[in-house]
């Protein structure tokens, strides 16, 4: 295997080519990044990260939705399926970009998730038409609801 | 920028694939119906623009934050998957 190293704001970082992601889109914000590097880095699971092939090599932290909302059920369009060319709706992993927050809880951002075609690398931030969903949702909060107790 | 007027029912074209048609004019609110090839996409501005402010938030990083909130994470992870048949 080929691995190649990367310096992004998380240190000095090992990678293969399997590892790299086309942006067709970019991502709103970075809109000429064209690739980004999809990694999980032992020292942060559960958080994902993309790392994009900028001048800063900005890293974006992301989060499996799933883990903390198991109904949540974005709807893409055609089109953007089209750009993810999936074989199988199984090829597709959904992820939230994380946005941590000083002296807060992190908010997960729910209306604009990152679908990843892993097998083909490409991925696509889209933007969902479901008006519900929040940019910034404090999942930190219900998951403390749910499943955490006063303990020590 | 370029402004041009148009009444209720009227269309404006952009190039020869998106069409823009004003519906209906109430107040301060007008309705919009486009036209256009799906490759496009098209967006409440301030929507894209708060999706663009969050990714920059995001990419802010502090990794020591960071590390500490994972921690915390795996074990909310870890004691919700030991309660969930309650």
């Amino acid at each position: 295997m080929d691995k190649k190293t990367i310096d992004t704001p998380l240190g000095t970082i090992e990678y293969q080519d399997k590892d790299r992601i086309f942006l067709p889109r970019g991502i709103p914000g970075f809109e000429s990044v064209r690739y980004a590097i999809w990694l999980a880095l032992p020292e942060y699971e559960p958080i994902k990260w993309f790392i994009l092939e900028n001048e800063h090599a900005n890293a974006l932290p992301l989060f499996d939705p799933f883990l903390v909302l198991s109904d949540y059920d974005p709807v893409i369009t055609d089109e953007e399926v089209e750009l993810l060319e999936p074989e199988s709706p199984d090829d597709l992993a959904i992820l939230c970009v994380m946005t941590p927050r000083e002296n807060q809880a992190p908010t997960l951002n729910l209306r604009s998730p990152i679908v990843v075609n892993a097998r083909k690398q490409i991925a696509v931030q889209v933007i969902l038409q479901d008006e519900t969903l929040p940019i910034r949702y404090e999942w930190d909060k219900s998951s403390a609801n749910e499943t955490q107790e006063p303990s020590e | 920028m370029l402004v041009l007027s148009r009444q209720v029912d009227e269309s404006l074209l952009i190039g020869d694939e998106i069409s823009v048609k004003i519906l209906e004019v109430n107040g301060d609110t007008v309705k919009i119906g486009i036209e256009a090839p799906k490759s496009v996409a098209i967006y409440r501005k301030e929507l894209y623009e708060a999706i663009t402010e969050e990714n920059r938030n995001a990419s802010q990083i502090n990794s020591q934050g960071l590390k500490t909130l994972s921690a915390t994470l795996l074990q909310q992870k870890d004691s919700s998957t030991h309660t969930n048949d309650e």
